[in-house]
Order: C-alpha cells, then sequence, then structure tokens
C-alpha cells in the first residue's frame, strides 16, 4: 500500500481504522514542521524532539475528535502550538508586563551596534549575536504575541490558518502581529529614536 | 504639502504587500515626502529581516521510529489506568453496597446483632447523613455559581455600554473638529 499518495484525512480514517502504517505516514509528513514548534518554544534539541513526540501522542489519541471539515494541517498546528504554551506555562516563563520586556536583554543588546539610518539590513543580520538577541527578545514577547510571530514568520502561515490554530479573528491576529512587531521594532531603535 | 503620517501597521501592510495599488501608491509619495516615515519604514524592515534570519535543526534520523515506541507506551499506559479505575470503582461500589445491605439482611434473618454490627448501622447512617450534607452545600455553590456568572454578564454589559458610548463620543468630536475646519 503506498500511503505517501493518500491524503491526510484518508490517513487519519485509516489511523482509526487501527492502521498504523498510515499513522507512520502522518509523521513522515508533518515532523518537521512539529519539530520545528517545539524547538522554536525550546531552543534546545532533546526538549524539542520529547515535545514533538508528546505531540504526535496527543494527535494519534485524539484522532477521533478530528473534524474533516477543517484542514489536518491546522489542526495539528493546534495541538502542537497549544502544547507548546503548556510546556512554557509549566517552566513558569510568565507573561511579562510591556514595560518589563526586553529588560534582561538590554544589557546585552548595548554592546551591539545599533543600526544607523545608513545601515544595511542584509549586512547586519548576518551577526550571530544579534540573531540571538531577536531569537531572546521573540521568547520574552508576552505569550499571545510571541505565538502569532512563530506562526507567521517562522512558520509562514497565512493570517486565515493563524486565527484558525488561535482560534481568533483575523482581525485580532493582525492586530496582535502588528503591535509584536512594534514592539520588537521599539526595543531595537529606542536608543535611536531617543537620540 | 505632506500628507498625516502613516500609521505604524500600514507600514508594516506596505513591507508584506498587503496593500492595495492605489494606497501603495499613496504610501510611496507619502514616503518619498516624509523623512519620519522613511525612517520607520527602515526601522520595521530591519525587525522584518531579522525575523527571517531563524534557523532550526532537522528532527534526529530516528525521530520516526522512537515517536512510534513512545505512542505505544502512552496507549498502553492510558489502557492501564483505564482498567485500573475501572477495578477501583467496582470495588469501592460492591463495598458500598454491601456495607448498607448487609446490615439490614443480618436484620431480617433474625440474627442478634452484635455491638460491631450496631456499629456498623451507626456509621452507614452517618455516611448517609454526610452525603445529604456534601450534596446541600454542592446545591447552594451551584446556586451561587450562577449568580455570579449573572453578575458577570451584567457587568460586562455596562461596561461595553459605557466603552461604546465613550467612542461614539469620540468619533463625533472628530467630525465636528473637521467640519469646524472645512467651515472655518
Amino acid at each position: 500500500m503506498d500511503y505517501k499518495n493518500l491524503t491526510d484525512k484518508e490517513l487519519v480514517k485509516r489511523t482509526i481504522e487501527n492502521d498504523d502504517s498510515a499513522f507512520t505516514e502522518i509523521i513522515e509528513r508533518y515532523k518537521r514542521k512539529v519539530f520545528s514548534i517545539g524547538y522554536k518554544h525550546s531552543y534546545n534539541k532533546e526538549t524539542a524532539s520529547d515535545l514533538s513526540q508528546e505531540i504526535f501522542a496527543k494527535v494519534y489519541l485524539n484522532l477521533k475528535k478530528y473534524k474533516p471539515s477543517y484542514r489536518f494541517s491546522t489542526w495539528i498546528i493546534r495541538i502542537a502550538t497549544n502544547h507548546c504554551i503548556d510546556y512554557l506555562r509549566k517552566k513558569k516563563l510568565k507573561t511579562i508586563s510591556y514595560e518589563h520586556t526586553f529588560k534582561d536583554l538590554d544589557n546585552q543588546y548595548s554592546n551591539l551596534p545599533i543600526p544607523d539610518e545608513s545601515y544595511n539590513p542584509e549586512v547586519l543580520w548576518e551577526d550571530a549575536e544579534l540573531k540571538d538577541v531577536m531569537l531572546q527578545a521573540v521568547e520574552q514577547l508576552p505569550e499571545k504575541y510571541r505565538e502569532i510571530i512563530v506562526l507567521r514568520h517562522y512558520e509562514e502561515l497565512s493570517y486565515k490558518e493563524i486565527a484558525e490554530v488561535l482560534d481568533l479573528p483575523i482581525g485580532t491576529v493582525m492586530t496582535y502581529l502588528h503591535r509584536a512587531r512594534k514592539m520588537l521594532k521599539d526595543f531595537f531603535f529606542k536608543n535611536q529614536d531617543r537620540g | 504639502m505632506i500628507n498625516k503620517c502613516l500609521p505604524d501597521h500600514v507600514i508594516q501592510n506596505y513591507i508584506e504587500g498587503l496593500l492595495p495599488p492605489a494606497e501603495r501608491k499613496r504610501v510611496e509619495e507619502h514616503l518619498h515626502q516624509c523623512p519620519g516615515c522613511e525612517k520607520r519604514l527602515k526601522q520595521f524592515e530591519f525587525v522584518f529581516k531579522g525575523l527571517e534570519q531563524v534557523d532550526y535543526p532537522e528532527p534526529p534520523e530516528d525521530f520516526t521510529i522512537k515517536t512510534l515506541r513512545f505512542i505505544r507506551q502512552e496507549r498502553t499506559r492510558k489502557l492501564r489506568k483505564r482498567v485500573y479505575t475501572g477495578v477501583v470503582g467496582i470495588a469501592a461500589a460492591l463495598l458500598g453496597i454491601l456495607i448498607i445491605t448487609s446490615t439490614n439482611l443480618l436484620m431480617l434473618l433474625g440474627i442478634d446483632i452484635s455491638p460491631v454490627a450496631r456499629l456498623f448501622i451507626e456509621i452507614k447512617h452517618e455516611v448517609l447523613m454526610f452525603t445529604n450534607y456534601l450534596t446541600g452545600i454542592l446545591n447552594v455553590i451551584s446556586v451561587l455559581a450562577a449568580g455570579l456568572k449573572g453578575g458577570q454578564l451584567i457587568n460586562s454589559l455596562f461596561w461595553g455600554g459605557v466603552a461604546a458610548v465613550f467612542i461614539i463620543f469620540l468619533k463625533l468630536r472628530d467630525k465636528l473638529r473637521i467640519l469646524q475646519h472645512v467651515i472655518g
């Protein structure tokens, strides 16, 4: 049986009918996406691997709850995102208020070159330290903003898909995304704007 | 004349290519004239570029096999838990039935109830009283919770109404100012 030619919904149906090879194909199709979501919430390969296994276990044990009217990819990303959010909550990475966001990064970033008006983003972002600061800045965004940044910029989902995953209106998704990017912009350029 | 400066969300939508052609052209014309907005555009482009830079590793080669093994373990664990819960539940129910019926059975058979059996009857009576007491408390809590939900709904409606009136007031005030500016 060639499972690669079956659609996601057909694979789900077969898995429910106790065909575990069908679920193996589901894992193969989505392991990179699920692993990347796990990694972007932990920045650790082993933790990402553990999270991904738990996510696929949740998917498997809840397949009977999947409604075929929804896209399967959206459903699995929703489970992955919610599981990772729960993981971060358990780790007690609390939502930080706007006034305290990025506080710990200020010292780290103060040693890096502040972009002036003549900067070239292509060149600046080759700096590994700056990339690290961006990763940490995203990690420190309020939870609802961070998730939308991850899904839009890292997972490259459309606004509609993000709205389905997070169960939010599209307008709210766009508002949160704009605010999240503004927070990041204000963090990187606050010294330049003051000067 | 420089038009009113561009809001942040318009600049972001411009970078993402989400603006219709007419608005895109208007934004570009404004950017040519407004150094402040041009600066903000560059800042947002910097952020967008930075968000593209994230790399992430591939899952390990044996990921699928390990995941399937993990799922099998989880499946077994859940099944064991269900069986255990079922057995404990049935045992507790049987014990309960035994306690309640045994004393009545003894009496029916005319067997002399020893002090131990009398104690059994008292315990049964106390357990039933306690269950009734708990049920009463749960009923009170349910009524309170329903009242609280109703209170929350009234609260939401009230403040929603206040916010709506305030927003309408602000919009009317802006419109009046524009009208005054046009007339004046």
